[in-house]
């Protein structure tokens, strides 16, 4: 096991340097911050000015030389726009975005997996169709809008929760119930096809002609062996959110996450911050699929881990 | 309800462990010394003098002054300067500027003539970077003839250093030799920073020292970021927020309707800048480019796409009260018989198709404006191609003045033409488009608007080059593009022209 998460943390630093190096190249290839930075008319000696204050004048191969050195000490440089380290910029996001990511996918889990069981029990059933059209609905339903309504009903109209911000759990309500809802929609039905493959299953018949009573057949058999593409279920959801999934929610609900970071990273062309960004969220996405892994294995013993 | 029941209990037990609080409900509501104000862009930094960002100007305004303000009719009036600088008599590249007396900076330091010494050196250091010192256009120095004289230097005589002086805004020398001075901002304003919390909001606080008038009556205002417009308008309309800035067009005139709140119109907005080249077949004919202006129904496009909101544009590139400001010039009205006519006097080759260059989420609306003119265009009988790139494309296609038309909006930081003709209209500048018989007629106005130091002359020459922009059609003009903020109806406040984020707190009133 320690091999595993040994190598598997190897392969991620790789990825992670792969990512970082193309989004190096991309960006200073592709986009021009001085222009972005400068007001329109600027005349060409304020953009050389700016582009060698910036580094950006050097040789594109000099700069690469100069990058890898400093990220090497983890040292992204400070960004063009805020003058801060970058790294610190981004940082300074976690815990709000783990805060939201959380709550909405416990809330996913808690709500909608339960749900599924339930539903699968007896397919086609009323339970079942209900369901179905919650899970159809959540999927479906595009999160600035489910926002926007949540905001109106509850805070607006009847002025229990706050309509955006954070700070209080008060405040990370309706950003999570929104987020869970999206999520949770997929979660019910996973969850639900994933119980019906594993009671149709051969072993599940013998344990009932053995005489074992359902109730046990279905806590100690069947939902250990469901759990499997609920668990990668769940980890590519987190990991989808943290990676900037959440930036409608965020924006929506003004949540201080790594989303809306993002966001402004490209839009101002922050090349600086957008790489700080981009290397955070791939080490989070990174990590979830490795604890997502060493989860199977405390699930299903025979999964061979390679 | 249940779901929200159970939500409120599990979040009831780990709610405690949040950091930074920033957003605690309850706005101003009543309470005439706090003020809440939601925006939708938060500064990268609050050093006034580093960037220009579109949250800036909102928080940092009333913490650091400029030497010169525009008043509420946009005339110049001395602010932290005891005078309005006077040029020289002998060397107009020298400006001898009184200050006033007895002012401090908040953290204590002095304001005087080094104070003003070490802040025009700070815009220009090419190592600093700022972006005012291109704004700034030829400063070159500063020299300190006494504790409240000092003498400003430019490169080349320049009559409108006074307008320009207004974005220098003033910081103290001591804390912005400090490395967190961009989130420490120090000035001699009205107020100053109390808390910024990156991502929620921050806090300013009346400085209750203040030299001028009138005195600050707000206490404190916490400035909130909601990227979302419909989430500030809910905020606003919930009662959290008691002004919220750039609400979505399509709920102003719902907006207005409500007695709770007020919409506040901000005059000398942007203007529309679409610019051809008039070196270009047919773009050189002055009837093809009337043409083009005859063909928008401007009144039905602002109509229809901001529910009427802003004002058609009367053929001035400067907005009224701008200046430069022609009031004797009217718009093109919409006429399309009167743009076909025009059209089959022009020499237009087979097959010409207009090569339209637009743009994608730079403004508000963009690609639809850009399209309901190619489609206004079409309906006389042209043939047009719209591209609509995004904003690296886009700022690549504004500074070719190869292509034949790209599509602009400019705004007023100068409060004067002066900034367009600079833009677009002056010989090698770095938009400017135009043939070299246009541009000659153009030269020896131009050269006299920046030269003279009569501010009448000055006037005149630029409502004379008003006067030849609109006639010769060198650019199509659409709408003033205003801003606009919504609040609560028991405050008092008049903005200045241009921007409501340049906004003076301390004129800000909340009637009980």
């Amino acid at each position: 096991m320690i091999r595993f998460i040994i190598r598997r943390l190897l392969f991620g630093v790789l990825i992670m340097l792969a990512v970082t190096i193309t989004v190096f190249f991309v960006t200073r290839v592709l986009t021009d911050p001085v222009k972005v930075m400068l007001p329109v008319g600027s005349s060409q000696e304020a953009y050389d000015q700016l582009e060698a204050s910036l580094g950006l004048d050097a040789p594109l191969g000099e700069q690469f030389v100069t990058f890898i050195g400093d990220i090497v000490r983890l040292d992204f440089g400070d960004s063009y726009w805020q003058r801060l380290p970058a790294l610190d910029l981004v940082l300074e996001r976690i815990p709000a975005t783990f805060q939201l990511v959380g709550a909405g996918t416990v809330l996913a889990i808690v709500l909608f997996v339960p749900l599924g069981i339930i539903a699968s029990l007896k397919p086609g059933g009323i339970l079942d169709r209900i369901l179905v059209t919650i899970s159809l609905f959540g999927v479906s339903m595009p999160q600035f809008w489910l926002g926007a309504m949540l905001i109106f009903i509850f805070s607006v109209s009847l002025g229990w929760l706050p309509t955006s911000g954070s700070g209080t759990g008060q405040h990370l309500v309706l950003p999570s119930i929104t987020l869970a809802l999206a999520s949770g929609g997929r979660v019910a039905q996973i969850t639900r096809s994933s119980m019906i493959d594993q009671l149709n299953r051969p072993y599940v018949t013998t344990l009932k002609a053995k005489g074992m009573p359902s109730r046990r057949i279905l806590t100690h058999h069947v939902l250990r062996n469901a759990l499997v593409p609920i668990v990668t279920l769940a980890a590519y959801e987190i990991a989808y959110a943290l990676a900037g999934y959440a930036v409608i929610v965020e924006t929506v609900f003004a949540w201080p996450g790594i989303g809306r970071l993002a966001i402004q990273a490209v839009t101002q062309r922050d090349i600086i911050l957008l790489q700080a960004v981009v290397f955070v969220v791939a080490s989070l996405v990174v990590a979830v699929n490795i604890i997502a892994d060493v989860l199977y294995k405390a699930v299903d013993p025979r999964v061979k881990l390679t | 309800m249940a779901v929200v029941a159970v939500l409120a209990l599990v979040v009831a037990a780990c709610g405690g462990d949040d950091a930074a609080g920033g957003g605690g409900s309850g706005g101003g509501g009543g309470d005439s010394s706090r003020l809440v104000v939601g925006t939708d862009a938060e500064p990268t930094t609050l050093d006034i003098q580093a960037i220009d960002d579109n949250g800036l100007a909102l928080s940092t305004w009333s913490i650091n002054e400029g030497l010169v303000d525009f008043d509420a009719e946009g005339n110049i009036e001395p602010i932290l300067a005891a005078e309005l600088p006077v040029i020289d008599e002998a060397d107009p590249t020298v400006w001898h500027l009184k200050l006033r007396e007895g002012i401090e900076f908040t953290d204590g330091t002095p304001f005087d003539a080094e104070a003003v010494k070490y802040n025009v050196e700070r815009i220009i250091d090419p190592d600093y970077g700022s972006v005012l010192a291109e704004e700034l256009g030829g400063l070159s120095g500063a020299t300190v003839v006494d504790e409240l004289n000092v003498d400003l230097t430019t490169e080349n005589p320049d009559p409108l250093l006074i307008n320009r002086l207004r974005r220098l805004r003033i910081v103290s020398p001591t804390a912005a030799e400090t490395e967190t001075y961009g989130e420490n901002p120090v000035g001699t304003g009205p107020y100053v920073l109390g808390e910024w919390t990156r991502g929620q909001s921050l806090t300013l606080e009346a400085n209750a020292d203040y030299w001028g008038d009138p005195k600050p009556t707000i206490e404190e205002i916490e400035i909130r970021f909601i990227p979302d417009a419909n989430t500030r308008i809910s905020a606003l309309q919930s009662g959290e927020i008691n002004v919220a800035v750039n609400p979505p067009d399509s709920q102003i005139g719902e907006l207005q309707e409500d007695s709770a709140l007020k919409v506040l119109f901000v005059e000398g907005g942007e203007s529309g800048t679409t610019r051809f080249n008039t070196e270009l077949e047919p773009y050189d004919d002055v009837k093809f480019r009337q043409a083009l202006n005859y063909a928008i129904d401007k009144d039905t496009m602002v109509e229809q796409l901001f529910n009427g909101l802003y004002p058609v544009q009367d053929c001035n590139v400067a907005p009224p009260g701008v200046q430069g400001h022609n009031d004797d010039l009217e718009a093109y009205p919409y006429d399309p018989d009167k743009a076909e006519e025009l059209l089959s006097e022009v020499d237009i080759p087979d097959g010409f198709t207009i090569d339209f260059t637009g743009s994608s989420a730079v403004y508000g609306s963009d690609r639809e404006i850009q399209e309901t003119m190619a489609s206004y265009w079409r309906a006389v009988g042209l043939e047009v191609e719209t591209t609509f790139p995004e904003i690296d494309p886009y700022l690549d296609a504004v500074y070719n003045p190869e292509l034949p038309i790209v599509y602009g909006e400019s705004d007023q930081a100068l409060n004067s033409l002066i900034r367009q003709i600079g833009t677009f209209l002056e010989r090698d500048g770095p938009v400017t488009a135009l043939g070299e018989e246009d541009q000659a007629e153009l030269d020896p106005l131009i050269e006299t608007v920046k030269g003279t130091l009569d501010d009448d002359e000055r006037d005149a020459t630029m409502q004379e080059i008003a006067q030849i922009a609109c006639d010769e059609a060198y650019f199509v003009f659409t709408f003033f593009r205003q801003d606009i903020a919504v609040l609560d109806a028991d405050i008092e406040y008049e903005s200045d022209l241009g921007q409501f984020e340049k906004v003076d707190w301390h004129r800000m009133r909340i009637n009980g």
